[in-house]
């Protein structure tokens, strides 16, 4: 084998590296950065050029075509036949009945916040909360008139006169040094309600916190509108449900709306990732919401975290198998699947009894059964609807805790049948006709489900036969 | 005029070869000393791929043993050094030349497996022969947290607490 300049060159690279290797003691991780921006820098693109591999991920969030089996990153409609198509009747008489779509990548959150039907005229500040990168800088100067303000005509001007930018670099990082960072007050002050002083953290903690402001279950505080999480029983449904009764009785926060169908006072349920993972099996085990959606990868040798926030089933091998490496990628999606396959059957069949909660409540309203029995129904209905929406509305189908989304749903499939017994016993006092109550209800979920326009679904929920319980809504408070 | 000559050259003989053995002597011990260093923690923790095996296989049973020791052949002398030639070659050429050709997530190869499977068994000889240990194929598919695991996979900098910046709340 004739010796060419390729071969001396590897020779001469490998003498060299060796030589390195054994001389050289640095950490690259020590290395504090400066990258000469300014601390109150809030669009994304001024991060572009300093740090390439990231900002090119990120930008990978734009990507809304790949699905997944459930949730996933594709902009369809709740109401698909394949996702949750009865959703206008459980959410009848509030915006989540008008349009309700999966949501898709960061990039969009701005777009798609504004664009959204359940945004209207009197739509407050607080809806831009998580959207915007903007809002930090909202909340110092603004306080209460920025949670209070009005979406379209305070808060959309402001936002963009600022050059904000969707959720992105400066919600998690500062500009300046790109240590992690949490900007979103609410998350601060619903953690120290929890006992914890997020100001002290580690690295691992830090790497969950940061998503934590915002994929959390929150509501609008009464007073001032602020976004509050119910925390301060614990994580769980029930602790949060606890939170919520707490409210109600004290008068301090009733509801989000009232039910169309059954006149029940309900609460909206809203994307609790962080609350449903932390007591599940992977949060248990200090596994951080990076380290698998945010998995490391290399570009030419160099390490960087992936920014496109999706499902880890688009990235198995760096998701997953960093350490469960003794299976297969194919092995852990089957796995996946049966958890997700499993957890969708049973929030399907607590939606149902859910459903003819409602309409059962409904009659029990139209035969004028007591006030007293009717409130104790609507109270059922209530609680059986929070134990499903609150995992209904979480992203991971199942997977982020799989045995305590089963036990939620457990709870609200027995309020909700309780519900039923309850109403069952009154109706059959009144002399109901029991099975055209049930054939009424089938009906109605035919004409929900088969109805192709997405926004006039929710009108076939109420009828002549079950009609519509939910008082007008009143004129909008002008501020 | 022959005579002097002669007296010159068995000089320098006779130094050549109190030299060349001195010398041989300096080479041998290098390289042993080379080869050895090769074999450590110390060593093979320069590069940063190595950071969380390193960092777990310190705070293990099994840290005051030399990476090698698991992770080369054990049993001969031409094994032994093949092995780790091969291998040397091929991480120098990963982090030179093959930057781009290096995976996100790095997997010991069937090689490796075979090579630290049949060193737990002859360190371990004793206890693998006076205690059956037929359940399964290989020793780490129950004793998985050696010594790289112990569930973290992470190097301890993640678990020290800092300071972060957090909005101000009153």
């Amino acid at each position: 084998m004739k010796v060419n300049a390729k071969h001396l060159l590897f020779a001469a690279l490998s003498a060299l590296s060796l030589s390195l290797a054994a001389c050289s003691s640095e950490e690259a991780a020590d290395k504090k950065i400066d990258t000469g921006l300014s601390e109150s820098v809030i669009n994304n693109e001024e991060f572009k050029d300093k740090f390439p591999l990231q900002y090119e991920s990120y930008m990978l969030n734009n990507e809304d075509t790949q699905d997944t089996k459930y949730s996933g990153s594709v902009k369809r409609s709740k109401y698909d036949h394949d996702k949750e198509p009865y959703l206008p009747i459980l959410f009848n008489n509030y915006g989540f009945a008008t349009e309700y779509n999966e949501d898709r990548g960061h990039t969009y959150a701005v777009e798609d916040v504004t664009k959204v039907a359940r945004i209207n005229d009197v739509s407050v500040g607080s809806c831009m909360t998580c959207k915007s990168t903007a809002v930090p800088q909202m909340i110092k100067e603004k306080g209460d008139n920025y949670w209070g303000g009005n979406f379209r005509k305070d808060i959309v001007p402001a936002v963009e006169k600022l050059g904000h930018s969707p959720i992105g670099c400066s919600d998690c990082h500062n500009p300046k040094t790109m240590e992690l960072r949490i900007t979103r007050p609410s998350f601060v002050k619903a953690m120290k309600e929890t006992g914890v002083d997020v100001s002290k953290a580690t690295k691992n903690e830090m790497r969950s916190y940061v998503c934590a402001q915002c994929h959390v279950e929150y509501y609008f505080k009464s007073s001032n509108k602020e976004v509050t999480f119910p925390w301060s029983e614990g994580f769980k449904p029930e602790n949060m449900y606890k939170y919520y009764t707490k409210e109600k009785e004290a008068k301090t926060f009733e509801k989000d709306w009232v039910h169309g169908v059954s006149g029940a006072p309900m609460i909206k349920a809203q994307h609790p990732e962080f609350e449903t993972w932390i007591e599940g099996t992977h949060g248990k085990n200090g596994v951080s919401c990076a380290d698998c959606h945010m998995p490391y990868k290399r570009d030419n040798g160099k390490k960087y975290s992936s920014h496109q926030w999706t499902s880890p089933l688009k990235s198995i091998e760096d998701s997953c198998r960093t350490c469960h490496s003794d299976k297969t990628a194919a092995k852990l999606k089957d796995r996946v699947t049966e958890i997700q396959d499993t957890h969708m059957k049973a929030l399907h069949n607590a939606e149902h009894v859910s459903i003819k909660a409602h309409y059962y409540v409904n009659k029990m309203i139209t035969l004028k059964v007591s006030e007293a029995k009717i409130k104790e129904a609507q109270e059922l209905v209530r609680k059986g609807q929070w134990f499903w929406d609150i995992v209904a509305a979480e992203n991971s189908a199942g997977f982020h805790n799989p045995q305590g989304s089963m036990d939620s749903l457990r709870v609200s499939t027995d309020e909700s049948n309780k519900a039923i017994q309850l109403a069952t016993e009154e109706l059959v006092k009144k002399g109901a006709n029991l099975e055209e109550v049930n054939s009424e209800i089938e009906k109605a979920m035919k004409k929900v489900y088969d109805e192709k326009d997405n926004f006039k679904k929710k009108t076939h929920a109420v009828n002549t036969y079950f009609t519509n319980q939910a008082p007008p809504m009143p004129a909008p408070v002008k501020k | 005029m022959g005579e002097v000559k002669k007296g010159f050259e068995r000089k320098w003989v006779v130094f050549s070869v109190i030299m060349g053995v001195f010398l041989g002597f300096a080479i041998l011990l290098a390289g042993q000393e080379a080869l050895h260093a090769t074999d450590t923690g110390e060593f093979c923790s320069n590069c940063h791929v190595m950071n969380e095996v390193h960092d777990s296989y310190s705070r293990s049973a099994h840290a005051s043993i030399t990476c090698n020791e698991c992770h080369i052949p054990q049993d001969n002398w031409f094994n032994k050094y093949t092995f780790k030639a091969k291998a040397g070659i091929t991480d120098v050429y990963y982090n030179t030349l093959g930057k781009e050709d290096i995976p996100n997530v790095i997997h010991p190869n069937s090689g490796t497996q075979e090579v630290v499977d049949q060193n737990c068994k002859t360190c371990h000889k004793t206890t693998v022969s006076s205690i059956e240990h037929d359940a399964k194929e290989k020793c780490i598919s129950c004793h998985r947290g050696t010594p790289h695991g112990k569930g973290s996979f992470k190097t301890s900098d993640f678990y020290e607490k800092k300071e972060f910046e957090v909005f101000k709340v009153e």
